[in-house]
This record gives structure tokens, C-alpha cells and sequence, in this order.
């Protein structure tokens, strides 16, 4: 059964660049610390992917250091500044990856004061932010787009509220990098993490970018690797398709950009003609990644439709995992201040790069026929 | 693999993570079925108490996962926990609260299960519900469904879904009923399933260590009783007790009493925060009044003017039923008059009518009867 791919914010297809790179590169390679020729073979892959990759991000090739994955990234950063600026209070938000909350919340624990900026469906609560960054803070931890609906903050004029205090800030990158080209230096944040699974390239890889003020946390030992910060035999593998990965993603944004709206506006009219009172969770003014469709369908279960949806060959995505395997509804959505009927209906489909005309004229014919046998909850 | 075609039928199969269940969605492969597992999250088990023990929901859901897997069918894992509260949780608390002793399963069954999960299969497009129960359904040339014991009568589970309504039975699917535990964990090891050795859990799947008052004292405090006095038949006090929730009729252990005879619990008075200590000879009962009963074979049509109808009566999770009549005392209530006088009746239990290997029906305790009472 040839399946459609509505679950791109979890994962992204290979680029078709990657996948030529994993052929060239399948008979394997030595290890990039080796002194020999295959050794020095893999070293100059790094190095050119590196360099390759801080043009696309806008920063140095010293300020990379490659991870294995957002999460590893997001747990060096927090830990970096939290060290870096021992006093003050950190600034984050709840529509942040588990992956910055958790390490702030250890934080948290171990007794440093943390606040968190309200934030509702057209974005953050700027006067709310305004009103915490008084007195000393450490830093600030906002993510560039939010992976269940899509919403977009503005990094650069947070950096700005940041700068004034005196705050540094850190910048989950991983959602929004792979959709928008933004660039380091124009971000403005003094730390930004990103992963390969949400960028086109292979997962199990993540780039920590940290710019020049930043004196990066010792995080593994036991090697030279990554400037004696990251010890490990590097993935050379996952490393080498992040920045094929990434132009592939960042190729003509804005003609991408206007072909995913498209997509976009001809998903929610099928959506809403099939059932008019369908409910959308996404930024009033559409001042968010187009390529991110929160939708809720009154009294039916988002649960319930995913499960259906998958079993008709559609992948698309509900809620939260939580530890057991099970899903929560998206905490998220509840951070936004939807109820817990709305967040238990909201079905999240993400798209991208290889999504067609034709996959979503033939998402909407399985919507239609499922909606259709699928009775309201009483 | 699992592809939807016009002649095959999809079940949802309901999956605990135990062998029963894996080997009822094995058959169900095995007979054709489009087969979708399903687990249950209904309980947060990092809230209980003994944090450090192996979460049996966490590794439970991630067996039934593998099962799946093995049998190459789509697996899912539903939150249910709102729900599980709000109709199997907060009863079985009030239940405790009013001196009665309840039976979550049978409320898991009829609200979770049976209800909103059978509910949910069919938006999923299944024909059938099948759990790895051991009970039988069968349909007759009528199209009127019959629930069975199961073969293996040590096993039988028939008395926890004595509450399901013919149009419900017309959906479930019973696979594991037609053999004995040791042929279904034969099926399993034959096909080296994950959980072919799996032990039997006989826990409440949300109370640890079947130690309920622990699990009130932490999770509904409010709930928990005061110390009162045990009394005897007479009134005479004889010691005191940790609150009407810890006890149950027929408890003979951890009274706490240093007493020459043998004592029972035979009565909980809620009101008077007593709990009323007996011997055996007290705990002996001539029947029980049953209420919202539940009926899969109504009585036949001149019960009424009969006004009674013999069967037999499962008064909690036993292997054999006590010979009885019953009468109906006003709709949805019966009167069950055992042959011979039976120690200890416990309201909040279910009281559960059979017909040979057939369940007609059931209801719950609401007292027992002394004499003609």
C-alpha cells in the first residue's frame, strides 16, 4: 500500500542528496582520529561538512560542535549557560521540546529560580516577557518554531530584550531550521541546537552552534573530538548529510515557502468542506510555518483518527508520547489555553519539501471516507 | 500483511500484555482476521507507592507491543486514565467508603472495555472487540447471543461479563475460550511469543500488592475511615478497628482481636462506624436481595407468574456457583433464596446467575437475607 507521509515535525524524508552520500559512503570509513590515509579521509569529510554547514548557518566553523541529535544539543546548551552564568534568573516557555524543559527543570530542583512566559496562540506574551526580564537574569530559552502548531518566535528581538539584561539566550533550532533559512549571526542567540531527522539527513546527529562569548560545558569525556568538549568517535555517517540535508531544505525558500502555503490553503479548504466546523490551532494571522496543520474535529477523537488514519495509510501525528508508550494529549496545545475536549481532538499534520498536490488531494479522499464512518463521540 | 480487503474482517484485539490476550489476537491471525492490538494505559503506575518495583503498565504495554510486532499486526496504546478514574476508580473508592466490597473489573469491563473501547473499535472500522477472557460467546440460528463459561472451568472468567447486553455480545469476540490455560500457553510457546511465560498477574491492575487500603491511604485520603469499635452479635465491644474501609464480610485475618474463637467479619455498619464480629456459624446467610440486575437470557415469559426460577449463583470470583432460586422483587431487583444456608454474602460483589455453562444475567449485592428477612 503506498503510504502518505503527513508527519514531516518528526521526521523528515532523506534528501535525495543524503541518500547518494550513504551509497558513496556505504563500504564505511575510517576513524577520523586515525593517522592513516582513510583516517585523514574521514577527518576531511568532517571538516567539509562542517565548513559547509556554517555557511548555511551563518556562523564559524569553531562555533559547530556536532551532537547526536537536538536533545544531546539542547542539554549541552542549557547546561553551558547555566554554568556560564551561575546567578539570575532563567526565562523559558511552556511550548518548549522536552528536551530544554527537562534540563531546566533539574535546575529548577537544584534550586535556581525559573520563570516561564505565558504564551497563547498568536505567539509569546511580549509584555508578560518584558515584566520577568527585570532584575538579574541568566539566560533565556526560546525555540525559533514550535513542532505541534507550527508558531513562530522571533528570536532576534528576544536576543535584543536579552542583551539589555545583560541575559544570554539559547534557541532550539530543531523544528524551524530545516523549513526557514535563518542565519546565526542574524538570530542573534549565543547558543542554537538542531538535529538531522528534522532536516532531511540521517537522525542520531545534532549540531550545538555556540558563539564566541560562549565557553561550552565539558560534556563527554575521554577524547579530543569536538575540542575535547564532546569526546566520542564522531558519526561521520549522520555528519556528512546534515548540510546536504539542510540546502536541500533551505533550497529557494521563498518559492518553497509560497508552494507550502499553497498546500496549506488547499488542505484546509478539503478539511473544512468535509466538515465546516472544523477547528484550526494555528496563529490567527498565519504568522507561522505553513507547513504545520493543527486540526480538530468536534467530538471526534484526535486519538482515535490518527489511529484510523494510519490504518487507511496515512502517518500523521497526535499528542504527546509519555514515558509508558502511551500518548497524552500535546501539553502544548494546553500551554496555549485550549481546553482538554479541544487538545484531546487536535490531529497534527506536518509537510514539506516532498509533499505533493497529490498526496494531500489524496489525504482528503481517505479523510472524507473515514469521517464518514466514523460516528461522533456521544 | 495487514491490508484492508473486502472479505476480511478487522478486530480490534484489547491486549494487557499478558499470554491470554497475545495468544486470542494469534488465533485471530491465524482465522483470517485483520488483527489491530490495542493496549490500555489506565493507570499512572510512577504515582503508586513503591516507586523503585518494575512498572508492570510501563513493560506490560511494551510486551503487548512486541507481541504485535511478532505477529506482524499494527499496535496502538491508548490513554484511557480520565476515564478509568472518573468510572472504575473513584466507585471502587466509594464503594470501600461505604463499608461495601467492590469488583473494579466488572466496572472496567462494562465502562472501559465494553463501552468505550468496543465504542472505539468500531471508528477504527473493526467488526469485533476480542479480549483474551476466558469465557465463550456463541450466536444462535436466531441471531440471540449466548455467553458461556469457558472451557476450562478453573479459569473461567464469565462472571466479570455478566454485564454485557446482547448487542454488545454480537461484537465480541472470545478466542482463548474454547481451551485450557495449559493448550494456550502451548500456542504461545509454539510460536515463541514474548509472553508465552509470562505469570498470571492476580493483582487489581491498579493496586499494587492487592493492598487497597495503602493505595487509599495514599491516593484518597478523604476516603479512609476512622478507628471504631468491633463488635459482637450483642453489641459488646471487643476491640477496635482501622475504619470500615479495611475490612470486608468473611475476613477472618488481620483482625487484630486476641479473641479464644475463631472470628469473622458478618456485618459492616457504616453509620455507626462499627464492625460487627461473628463465628462461622454467624456468617451463615439464607440468600441475598440483588439490584441492577443485567440480564442476557431474561427469564422466560411466565417468570413472573412463576415467581421463581431456579439456577446457580456465583456470589464473587468462585469456580462454582450455590444452588438457588431466584424471585424478582420489583423490576431490576431479585431475591436470591440459596438451597442450603452459605457463610458470608458480601454487598458491592456481583451476584452472578447461571444456567448449567450459561450466564443469564447478574446483579449487584445489596444485602444478604437472614431467615425470611
Amino acid at each position: 500500500m503506498h503510504r502518505l507521509y503527513f508527519d514531516y515535525n518528526a521526521a523528515t524524508p532523506l534528501a535525495p542528496a543524503c541518500r547518494e552520500l550513504i551509497q558513496q559512503l556505504s563500504d564505511g570509513m575510517g576513524n577520523p582520529s586515525s593517522l592513516h590515509q582513510e583516517g585523514r579521509q574521514a577527518r576531511l569529510l568532517i571538516d567539509g561538512a562542517r565548513d559547509r554547514l556554517s555557511e548555511l548557518l551563518g556562523c564559524v566553523p569553531q562555533e559547530i560542535t556536532f551532537t547526536s541529535g537536538a536533545t544531546e544539543a539542547n542539554n549541552l546548551a542549557i547546561r553551558t549557560l547555566a554554568q556560564q552564568r551561575l546567578s539570575g534568573t532563567i526565562i523559558t516557555t511552556q511550548m518548549e521540546h522536552d528536551s530544554v524543559l527537562a534540563p531546566i527543570r533539574q535546575l529548577e530542583a537544584e534550586g535556581r529560580r525559573v520563570a516561564y512566559v505565558r504564551c497563547e496562540r498568536d505567539g509569546l506574551d511580549w509584555p508578560h516577557l518584558e515584566s520577568l526580564m527585570v532584575g538579574p537574569v541568566a539566560f533565556v530559552a526560546v525555540m525559533l518554531a514550535n513542532n505541534e502548531t507550527g508558531l513562530l518566535f522571533s528570536i532576534p528581538r528576544i536576543a535584543e530584550l536579552a542583551r539589555r539584561q545583560g541575559a544570554m539566550l539559547h534557541c532550539d533550532a530543531a523544528c524551524g531550521l530545516g523549513k526557514m533559512r535563518a542565519s546565526f549571526a542574524h538570530l542573534g542567540c549565543d547558543t542554537l541546537a538542531l538535529s538531522g531527522e528534522k532536516s532531511y539527513a540521517l537522525s542520531g546527529v545534532g549540531v550545538l552552534v555556540a558563539g564566541r562569548g560562549v565557553e561550552v560545558a565539558q560534556h563527554l569525556v575521554g577524547g579530543p573530538q569536538e575540542g575535547g568538549v564532546r569526546a566520542g568517535t564522531e558519526n561521520v555517517l549522520g555528519i556528512v548529510t546534515l548540510p546536504a540535508g539542510l540546502s536541500y531544505a533551505l533550497d529557494q525558500p521563498e518559492a518553497e515557502n509560497t508552494r507550502l502555503w499553497g498546500l496549506r490553503q488547499l488542505l484546509k479548504t478539503g478539511i473544512s468542506r468535509l466538515r465546516s466546523d472544523a477547528e484550526y490551532f494555528e496563529h490567527p494571522n498565519q504568522l507561522q510555518l505553513p507547513g504545520t496543520l493543527n486540526v480538530g474535529f468536534p467530538r471526534i477523537s484526535g486519538r482515535v483518527l490518527q489511529a484510523r488514519l494510519d490504518l487507511e495509510g496515512v502517518a500523521t501525528s497526535f499528542g504527546s508520547a509519555c514515558h509508558s508508550g502511551s500518548t497524552e494529549v500535546s501539553r502544548i496545545l494546553l500551554a496555549l489555553g485550549l481546553t482538554k475536549a479541544q487538545a484531546e481532538q487536535g490531529l497534527r499534520l506536518s509537510f514539506g519539501r516532498m509533499t505533493t498536490k497529490e498526496d494531500v488531494e489524496a489525504f482528503l479522499q481517505i479523510l472524507e471516507r473515514v469521517l464518514g464512518t466514523m460516528q461522533a463521540n456521544d | 500483511m495487514t491490508n484492508t480487503s473486502i472479505n476480511k474482517k478487522r478486530v480490534v484485539v484489547a491486549m494487557s500484555g499478558g499470554v491470554d490476550s497475545s495468544v486470542a489476537a494469534l488465533i485471530l491471525t491465524r482465522q483470517g482476521y485483520e488483527v489491530i492490538g490495542i493496549s490500555l494505559k489506565v493507570w499512572d503506575e510512577t504515582s503508586t507507592v513503591q516507586r523503585k518495583k518494575t512498572c508492570c503498565s510501563f513493560s506490560d504495554i511494551q510486551d503487548a507491543r512486541r507481541v504485535c510486532d511478532r505477529l506482524g499486526v499494527p499496535f496502538y496504546a491508548f490513554n484511557y486514565q480520565d476515564i478509568f478514574k472518573e468510572k472504575v476508580i473513584d466507585h471502587f473508592v466509594d464503594e470501600y467508603r461505604r463499608g461495601r466490597t467492590p469488583n473494579p473489573c466488572i466496572l472496567c469491563n462494562n465502562h472501559i472495555k465494553f463501552d468505550q473501547l468496543l465504542h472505539e473499535a468500531g471508528q477504527l472500522g473493526a467488526d469485533y472487540l476480542a479480549t483474551g477472557h476466558h469465557a465463550r460467546c456463541l450466536i444462535d440460528g436466531q441471531g440471540v447471543a449466548h455467553l458461556m463459561r469457558g472451557r476450562d472451568r478453573d479459569k473461567d472468567q464469565s462472571y466479570v461479563l455478566h454485564r454485557l447486553t446482547q448487542p454488545e455480545l454480537r461484537k465480541i469476540l472470545f478466542p482463548v475460550g474454547e481451551f485450557t490455560k495449559d493448550q494456550i500457553r502451548a500456542m504461545a510457546r509454539e510460536v515463541q511469543l514474548p509472553t508465552a511465560q509470562k505469570p498470571e498477574s492476580q493483582d487489581i491492575c491498579f493496586v499494587p500488592n492487592r493492598d487497597y487500603a495503602a493505595f487509599m491511604n495514599q491516593h484518597y485520603p478523604e476516603a479512609v475511615g476512622q478507628p471504631g469499635a468491633f463488635v459482637d452479635v450483642h453489641g459488646r465491644e471487643l476491640g477496635q478497628h482501622r475504619g470500615v474501609h479495611a475490612y470486608t464480610i468473611g475476613q477472618r485475618r488481620g483482625l487484630g482481636v486476641g479473641l479464644s474463637e475463631r472470628h469473622y467479619v458478618t456485618a459492616i455498619d457504616v453509620a455507626n462506624n462499627q464492625i460487627q464480629l461473628g463465628s462461622h456459624d454467624d456468617l451463615m446467610v439464607d440468600g441475598l436481595i440483588a439490584d441492577q440486575v443485567s440480564w442476557i437470557q431474561p427469564p422466560t415469559a411466565d417468570y413472573r407468574d412463576r415467581e421463581s426460577w431456579d439456577c446457580e449463583v456465583k456470589v464473587r470470583y468462585q469456580k462454582e456457583g450455590i444452588p438457588a432460586t431466584i424471585t424478582e422483587v420489583r423490576d431490576r431487583e431479585v431475591r436470591v433464596v440459596f438451597k442450603q444456608r452459605y457463610p458470608a454474602v458480601t454487598p458491592g460483589q456481583a451476584a452472578v446467575f447461571y444456567q448449567g455453562d450459561e450466564v443469564m444475567g447478574g446483579g449487584w449485592i445489596e444485602r444478604a437475607v437472614r431467615g425470611s428477612a
